[in-house]
């Protein structure tokens, strides 16, 4: 039997932004809603997230601690019109973070490392 | 003019200082689901339209926009324009249409440089005429995406374009569908006509020379019918995921690092907390009343608000919102003609007004189909006619308004890449034409048919034509792109039971050059 890993982020209130234990590992994934998204460009604490030559549909970091912006740069097959979500996936758990727009492909919020 | 200019000038950067907040999507999203929520917080915050709307972070191009007064950032970019333009791509048809004189394709490919290409071919395929043909042919969408890539418009988004200051993507794909060529007999342009002064019987004669200045070969424009994208298809999505990287890793930087910084100013700003907490009260308060006109009116004054927190270093985040519109703009123009040039099922109708010296001007109809088999290999298929513009002119050669008809089948299978040679794609074609009427010369003593010699012709003879005979061709063809250089070479070597004037069987070898300027204009900007 494999003991359910509970989502580590909490949303702050009144903000964009979550906190979590640092230090700890987390993974984000993205979920299609219209077309498809992927993750072409990702810096979390002044770390490159998406290697070099890749898109990616999951991002696996460590929480750094303090409050760090997470930034995203998104590509949708539907372009301006494509839409998704970021999640943390913490199989079985899973929660929404953020939803991503094809008109807003950046994104940027904090993660405080505490 | 130039005091013409200067008054545009300070007209256009007079213009009002913001558009309507609406006019952003990010704005008019989040202002519709506020109205539907009533303000209510929801859970999770990040998820709460209230909080969306208040964090620079999940809507950086609309907050860029509102800082920069987008309209006089971008009239104000004119001065960039002479720069650079755009990159470059493998499938596209550069050289004359295929049946045209001097053509080295069998068979038409669908689509066009994005901005302008040039083809020189030598060696026609189904006319006995050689031709040396120089193509030019460019993509209507060509000089509006320039426009974008170099900061003199913004590309617009959704509602955005009822902006008049921006270049949508819908139009731009349009425009993509859309090319013109124009092709050029180099051959012609050689030719002069010498005309006796005045009769003389010496050995000397004075005559005057009149250049020939009629040289333009063909004419064409090519519309994309028909063009299924299967976005949700598991083999779209591999080769959209593979290519990302390649077409989108520059843009996507700079929006990042770009869009970053602005991010990073506005939100270090020291009254920036106080002003998200501030407006976001008073905008679930607006947002309670669910009146429109309320919460748009809070949400101006939350801007406004954001401006003056700005105060200590304005200007320089004003130049960073310029800079991360461009980049955004640039984004989106890449993460369009990523989405455009992958493989897809294409179907193109093309229009030819062929003007061959010696020869009665034609129209070329011809229905073109792309079609991806594999990752590395294609299929193309074409089928058409060629019509007299002027049978009754001729029509003591017997002919009718049909000259003739075609079909055309070709496979092309990337053979991949080596240093020296670039990519390398092999083509096998067939091509069929049946033959209605026959082809027809023009006898001209003073403007000769090039590379024609007519022997024992009535000297009343003006017009001359042959049996007619179906043609039927095969090539073997093999394309080199030396890296990095814009050129396309094709060599290829046909065998063809005959040709419209001559009944034998013959064996022939071509070769092409094509500079793709699109690849020209991307080395400017690098």
């Amino acid at each position: 039997m494999i003991a359910a890993m509970p989502c580590k982020l909490k949303p702050i209130p009144d903000t964009s932004d979550f906190e979590g234990p640092a230090n700890e590992p987390i993974a984000l994934v993205t979920k299609d809603h219209i077309g498809s998204v992927l993750i072409a460009k990702a810096e979390y604490a002044g770390a490159q997230l998406v290697p070099t030559g890749t898109a990616v549909s999951e991002l696996s970091f460590n929480i750094a601690p303090g409050p760090k912006t997470l930034k995203l740069v998104c590509v949708f097959t539907a372009s301006t019109s494509g839409v998704g979500e970021l999640r943390e996936d913490a199989a079985p758990d899973s929660q929404f973070l953020i939803s991503l727009n094809g008109d807003e492909p950046f994104q940027a919020f904090r993660l405080v490392g505490k | 003019m130039r005091r013409l200019v200067a008054a545009l000038f300070l007209l256009l950067a007079a213009a009002p200082a913001h558009a309507q907040i609406e006019e952003c999507t990010f704005f008019k999203r989040n202002i519709d689901a506020l109205i539907a929520s009533g303000g209510a917080p929801v859970n999770p915050p990040s998820n709460d339209p209230a909080v969306i709307i208040l964090s620079p972070g999940r809507g950086a191009r609309c907050y860029a926009v509102y800082v920069a007064n987008a309209d006089r950032a971008n009239r104000l970019a004119f001065a960039d324009f002479v720069k650079k333009f755009e990159g470059s791509r493998t499938d596209e048809q550069s050289g004359t249409t295929s049946g045209t004189s001097g053509t080295t394709s069998v068979v038409s490919q669908g689509p066009a440089a994005r901005v302008l290409s040039i083809a020189a071919e030598y060696g026609a395929i189904t006319e006995a005429v050689n031709g040396q043909v120089v193509t030019v042919r460019g993509n209507l969408a060509g000089v509006p995406s320039a426009l974008v890539k170099h900061d003199i418009f913004p590309y617009c988004v959704g509602a955005e374009t009822r902006n008049d200051f921006c270049v949508g993507g819908s139009m731009l794909s349009l425009l993509r569908h859309v090319s013109i060529g124009v092709s050029f007999d180099m051959s012609r342009e050689t030719q002069t006509t010498a005309i006796a002064s005045f009769p003389t019987s010496g050995v000397a004669q004075p005559v005057t020379f009149t250049p020939n200045r009629n040289d333009i070969e063909a004419i064409s424009a090519r519309v994309e019918l028909w063009n299924r994208r299967q976005i949700t298809s598991k083999a779209f999505l591999e080769q959209w995921k593979a290519r990302i990287p390649a077409a989108m890793d520059r843009t996507a930087t700079d929006l990042l690092l770009i869009a970053g910084k602005f991010y990073d100013d506005v939100t270090s700003q020291p009254g920036y907390d106080q002003w998200h907490a501030t407006h976001l009260a008073r905008l679930r308060a607006a947002a309670m009343t669910r009146d429109r006109q309320q919460v748009i009116a809070a949400l101006n004054d939350a801007l406004r608000d954001f401006l003056a927190t700005l105060a200590t270093d304005r200007d320089a985040v004003q130049a960073e919102a310029e800079a991360a519109i461009a980049a955004y703009s640039r984004f989106f123009l890449a993460q369009d003609e990523l989405l455009d040039s992958l493989s897809t099922t294409v179907v193109t109708l093309e229009y030819a007004n062929d003007r061959p010296a010696g020869q009665p001007v034609t129209t070329d109809l011809r229905l073109i189909a792309d079609i991806p088999i594999a990752e590395r290999t294609k299929l193309v298929l074409n089928g058409g006619v060629t019509l007299y513009d002027n049978p009754k002119a001729i029509a003591s050669a017997g002919v009718a308004r049909l000259r003739d008809a075609q079909i055309a089948a070709e496979l092309d299978q990337s053979l991949g890449q080596s240093a020296i040679t670039g990519p390398l794609v092999f083509t096998l074609a067939g091509y069929f034409q049946y033959q209605h009427s026959p082809a027809v010369l023009n006898v001209d003593a003073t403007n000769p048919v090039p590379g024609v010699a007519f022997v024992g012709l009535s000297p009343n003879a003006s017009t001359v034509f042959t049996t007619t005979g179906n043609i039927v061709l095969g090539q073997a063809r093999l394309t080199f792109t030396p890296p990095s250089s814009g050129v396309k070479i094709p060599v290829s070597v046909t065998f063809a039971n005959r040709s419209e004037l001559i009944d034998k069987a013959t064996w022939r070898a071509q070769v092409g050059v094509t500079y793709d300027f699109d690849s020209l204009f991307a080395a400017f900007t690098k």
